[in-house]
C-alpha cells in the first residue's frame, strides 16, 4: 500500500516537472531574443532548474522501463513501447544539450529550429509518460525480479529481443538512408546525422540484448535457447545470408564504378558510396531481416 | 510425408495439462509446444522421447508419419 502511494506521488512529481519544463521553454523562448544582450537572473535560474526537473523525468522513465521489463510480453506493441521509452529517455539528454546551445547561440543566429526540436522532444516524452501511466495501471507488479525471470518471461524476452531487433533495424535503415540522401538536412551534415541515427537506433537494441545476456548468463550457453528457438535463429541467419549476398555484390559493383575505374558524370554522385554508409546499411538490414524472421516464425 | 501428432489430445486426457505446463516439464518454450502441435515444427528425437516420457506412452503413439 505504502509503495503504491509513493508511486502515485512520484508520478505526480514527474508530470509536474515536465509541465514545469514546458512552461519554462515557452517563457525562455519569449525572453531570449536579440534584445536581451545577456540572460537575466530569472532566465538563468529558470534554465538551470530545468536540468534537475528533466533528471526527475529521466528517473520516471527508468522506473517505467524497469516495470515494462519485469512484465515483459511477446506483444509487438510492448516491444515498440520499450524502444520508444528508451529513446525518450536518451533524448532527455539532448534536451539539456539543446537548452545549453540555445543559451549560447540565441544572439548569434536564428534558433527557431532548436526550439521546435525541443518542443517536439518534450511532446514525445509526455506521450511516453502517459502511455507509461496507463501501462502501470493495467499491469500491476508481477512480483518477478528484474534479473531472475520465469521460463515464461524468458520466452517472452526472447521474442521481444527480436521484435526490438526488427524495429531498431528499420529505424537505423531509415536514419542511414535519410542522412545519406540528404532529404532532411543538408548533405554536409550527413555523417553527423548518420552517427546520431545509428546511436539512437542501436541504443534500445543493445540495451535489451545486454539485459537478455545478463539474465541468461546464469545458465549454460546451450540452454540459452531451446531447440526451436535455435532452429528459428538458423533460419534467420540463412535468410540474412540469402538477402545480404546479392546486396553486397550490388554494393561492390557500385563502389567499383564509383572508385574512378570508370569515369562517371557528376549526377551519378549516388554511386560514390562511402564505407560508413554501406556498412551501416548492411548492418541494419541484417538486424531487420533477422528480427523479422524470428517474429514470423513465432506467430 | 508429414508428421502428425496427438499431443493436444493427450494433454487434455492428462488432467487438461496446459502447453506451458508441458513446456516446463520438458524444458522448452510454450511456443515450441504450440509449433509442434500445429505441425509447424518437427521436434528432435530427444524432444520426442521427452514428450513420450511425460505421457508415459511410446513415441509412435504420439507421432505418426502420413502420406500427403
Amino acid at each position: 500500500m505504502k509503495k503504491k502511494i509513493l508511486l502515485k506521488i512520484f508520478i505526480a512529481i514527474a508530470f509536474l516537472m515536465i509541465i514545469y519544463a514546458c512552461v519554462s521553454y515557452v517563457y525562455l523562448q519569449n525572453k531570449l531574443t536579440v534584445d536581451m544582450a545577456s540572460p537575466t537572473k530569472t532566465v538563468n535560474t529558470l534554465g538551470v532548474l530545468v536540468v534537475p526537473a528533466l533528471l526527475i523525468v529521466g528517473l520516471f522513465h527508468l522506473l517505467l522501463l524497469i516495470r515494462v521489463l519485469k512484465t515483459i510480453s511477446p506483444n509487438f506493441f510492448h516491444s515498440l513501447y520499450i524502444v520508444s521509452l528508451t529513446l525518450s529517455g536518451v533524448l532527455l539528454l539532448s534536451d539539456i544539450m539543446l537548452l545549453s546551445d540555445i543559451g549560447k547561440e540565441y544572439l548569434l543566429w536564428d534558433i527557431t529550429s532548436q526550439w521546435h526540436l525541443l518542443y517536439g522532444f518534450t511532446a514525445f516524452h509526455i506521450v511516453n509518460m502517459l502511455i507509461g501511466v496507463i501501462y502501470l495501471i493495467k499491469n500491476p507488479s508481477s512480483g518477478e525480479k528484474l534479473f531472475t525471470g520465469s521460463k515464461k518471461s524468458n520466452e517472452a524476452l526472447f521474442i521481444s529481443l527480436h521484435n526490438i531487433s526488427f524495429i531498431c533495424g528499420l529505424l537505423g535503415l531509415a536514419g542511414v538512408i535519410l542522412s545519406f540522401t540528404g532529404l532532411i538536412i543538408p548533405g554536409r551534415y550527413s555523417i553527423q546525422l548518420m552517427i546520431a541515427a545509428t546511436f539512437l537506433a542501436l541504443f534500445p537494441f543493445v540495451l535489451i540484448a545486454i539485459y537478455w545476456i545478463t539474465r541468461m548468463s546464469k545458465k549454460r550457453i546451450k540452454d540459452w535457447t531451446d531447440e526451436k528457438q535455435l532452429s528459428d535463429s538458423g533460419y534467420g541467419a540463412m535468410l540474412c545470408l540469402a538477402v545480404l549476398l546479392p546486396v553486397f555484390i550490388i554494393i561492390s559493383i557500385i563502389s567499383l564504378l564509383g572508385s574512378g575505374v570508370v569515369s562517371l558524370p557528376a549526377h551519378f554522385w549516388m554511386l560514390y558510396l562511402p564505407a560508413s554508409f554501406w556498412m551501416l546499411l548492411l548492418f541494419f538490414l541484417t538486424l531487420t531481416i533477422y528480427g523479422l524472421t524470428i517474429i514470423l516464425r513465432n506467430r | 510425408m508429414e508428421l502428425k501428432n496427438n499431443i493436444r489430445k493427450l494433454r487434455f486426457e492428462n488432467s487438461e495439462m496446459s502447453q506451458q505446463e508441458l513446456a516446463d516439464r520438458i524444458g522448452v518454450s510454450r511456443m515450441t509446444i504450440y509449433s509442434i502441435e500445429k505441425g509447424k515444427y518437427v521436434p528432435s528425437t530427444v524432444l520426442a522421447l521427452k514428450i513420450s516420457k511425460v505421457f508415459g506412452i511410446a513415441v509412435e503413439e504420439i507421432f505418426t508419419l502420413t502420406d500427403i
